[in-house]
């Protein structure tokens, strides 16, 4: 299945302040691909995550404009009935921190069938044996055992096996992992990014991979958005993004990666940080921590165009031969 | 060069199961660890969570002392001495924790935070205002925000505070454990240009804990790989960097994300240990066998006699 989200802008609301936390976002996640959502913290990525999973409160959360589709269906425009259908059964999501979404009171095993028995109307042994199965998809073959422990039984990187074991138990088609890995050591990191790039090749969904790592992503990713303070300031192809990159702030992310070829250089900072989505500068919204800002910057938007096939970014300069 | 440092054969146990002593099982967090750190250099302990890194930080400043084993400070053994003998020492070891959201007290202004441990050094009370404003200016933040709570502040911010209240009571040696994995990779660059900064300014020596290899083979100037409370491969950046030897290392060093093709070289292949030695401890004959030879001059790598 496809994910088209068109032009999304999201507010929250508190009073009469106005936090703007998404600016018009367009994103395509085609089918059995793997897209990634990168930005710094504060930059809108959850916000964007948890609205294709209608998560978000309203109030204080107001969706200004905008669409997003699932194949044919607006999935901003179902009652929440409909919605829960859609939410687990077709979109699953994985969390950052498994230890904070698993349900400490219940065993492995009720939380995966809990989805089952609920989307799937299947009978509790039906489902018991469905869910090891699931189990041993995602690498945690311990039979039974596992089923019925409880989470503060099992290690970090079981856990998260297991929240994706809850998300993929009812075959979804689109799956969305906030920062999956972050709370992770490099070691599981791998193993969970393994899962997630197999389970794509299994059951070819599409993925939206959220990070705020360069370089986990390029492990993983097919196609890669950069995110800046709820707009997307580049889209291009793995490959491409980190051959050539565009946008200022994208090479600027991707220099400031340490590395032990860099010894004995100052790593290279964007300095200050996030606007707060209450008070985003006017003009490009990056233009105060640019380098290769102009007056230009400061007062008209640049918006994304396209530079070569499948690339674009949204700078004034890009193309111009100007940002080095 | 001179120690500043030196760990002999430091254990750190805990008691495991079982009510009765003699069914009481030991859980050794660090096992007979030894190595050195030189004055104004940077030492890097790499490894997964779970394998005793912080345990090892913890015994170091002597937060948890350890069970067996000597700590030497200058050539001074630590382990052994009162607490009032002890308190010189621990100002000259000052520690930087992970996640500054938790190191930092939200009821207290940075100024207050910062004050105690000043007031309790006997700092002339004078001259503290002048201190922390000097020590807020050192790390980059601007000193006339110093009554504001920490929820004011940026998480790459609290870092650099909870970096300044280290500093202030002058340390020789500082301990980072892990002090930029909760941060932003844009922010971390800031941070660890900030430790740079700061090592250029004023004599400091680092221990550097972290799980990040980029990281640590960029900063530091030699580095131990920790697995299971061991210490299984030491050596300096270069070395272990070009050749690394133990299999733990070669599994961290694959692991590592975004090998982006400029570093082909550091994926290497699997080497045979020593003459005489296994990575792996082929029989047990309940002794502990285990070791660090020397695999080619200050290259270490541990490993089990044959």
């Amino acid at each position: 299945m496809e994910l088209t989200i068109k032009d999304l802008d999201v507010s929250f609301i508190q009073g009469d302040r106005e936090a703007h936390a998404l600016r018009g976002i367009n994103l395509t996640v085609g089918k059995g691909e793997i897209h990634s959502l990168v930005g710094e913290s504060g930059s809108g990525k959850t916000v964007t995550s948890t609205c294709i999973m209608g998560l978000l409160p309203s109030p204080p959360v107001r969706i200004n404009k905008g669409e997003i589709f699932l194949d044919d269906i607006n999935l901003l425009s179902l009652s929440e009935e409909d919605q829960r259908k859609i939410r687990g059964m077709k979109i699953a999501m994985v969390f950052q921190e498994p230890a904070k979404y698993l349900n400490p009171t219940l065993k492995i095993g009720v939380q995966i069938t809990e989805s089952l028995i609920l989307h799937l109307g299947m009978s509790k042994t039906a489902a018991e044996e469905k869910a090891l199965d699931i189990l041993t998809t995602v690498g945690l073959g311990g039979g039974k055992r596992i089923l019925h422990s409880y989470p503060h039984e099992l290690s970090g990187g079981m856990k998260q096996r297991a929240m994706i074991a809850i998300a993929i138990s009812c075959n979804p088609l689109f799956l969305i992992a906030d920062e999956p890995t972050t709370a992770l050591d490099v070691t599981l990191q791998e193993q969970i990014l393994e899962l997630i790039m197999d389970l794509r090749n299994k059951l070819s969904m599409g993925t939206l991979f959220i990070s705020h790592d360069l370089r986990v992503v390029h492990d993983i990713s097919d196609r890669i958005s950069v995110i800046y303070a709820g707009k997307i300031v580049e889209n291009s192809s793995k490959t491409e993004l980190f051959a050539h990159p565009m946008h200022p702030y994208s090479r600027l992310l991707l220099k400031s990666i340490p590395d032990a070829e860099k010894r004995g250089t100052r790593l290279v900072t964007i300095p200050g940080k996030v606007p707060d989505a209450e008070n985003i500068p006017p003009g490009c919204a990056f233009h105060p921590r640019c380098p290769f800002a102009e007056d230009i910057c400061k007062i008209e938007e640049p918006e994304m165009k396209e530079y070569q096939e499948g690339h674009s970014a949204a700078c004034h300069f890009c193309g111009t031969g100007k940002i080095q | 060069m001179r120690d500043i440092l030196e760990l002999r054969n430091v254990t750190k146990s805990f008691a495991g199961h079982g009510i009765l002593p003699s069914k009481r099982t030991v859980y050794k967090a660090v096992n007979n660890v030894s190595f050195t750190i030189q004055k104004d250099t940077i030492f890097g302990l790499v490894g997964e969570s779970g394998c005793g890194k912080t345990t090892l930080a913890r015994s170091i400043l002597l937060l948890d002392p350890p069970t067996e084993g000597e700590i030497l400070y200058n050539n001074i053994p630590l382990t052994g001495l009162s607490r009032k003998k002890l308190l010189p020492y621990r100002m000259k070891m000052q520690i930087v924790f992970q996640d500054p959201h938790s190191a930092l007290n939200p009821k207290m202004s940075i100024y207050k935070s910062m004050r105690e441990g000043l007031v309790n050094r006997h700092y002339p009370k004078a001259r503290i205002k002048e201190r922390i404003e000097e020590l807020l200016e050192l790390v980059g933040i601007t000193p006339s925000h110093m009554h504001r709570f920490p929820h004011e502040f940026s998480g790459g911010q609290k870092q650099r505070i909870v970096i300044a209240r280290a500093l202030s009571m002058e340390p020789e040696l500082l301990v980072l454990d892990e002090p930029v994995s909760n941060l932003d990779v844009s922010i971390q660059a800031q941070i660890i240009n900030l430790l740079l900064d700061l090592k250029g300014k004023i004599s400091l020596t680092y221990l550097f804990i972290s799980h990040d290899l980029n990281l640590v083979s960029y900063l530091c100037d030699r580095i131990g790989v920790m697995s299971r409370g061991r210490v299984v491969e030491l050596a300096d950046t270069e070395d272990i960097m070009s050749n690394p030897v133990h299999p733990y290392t070669l599994k961290l060093f694959s692991s590592s994300p975004g090998k982006m093709g400029t570093d082909t070289g550091r994926k290497g292949h699997p080497v045979n240990p020593p003459e005489g030695y296994s990575f792996s401890e082929t029989r047990n004959t309940g002794k502990d066998t285990f070791s660090l030879v020397s695999f080619k001059n200050s290259h270490m790598v541990g490993c089990y006699e044959k």
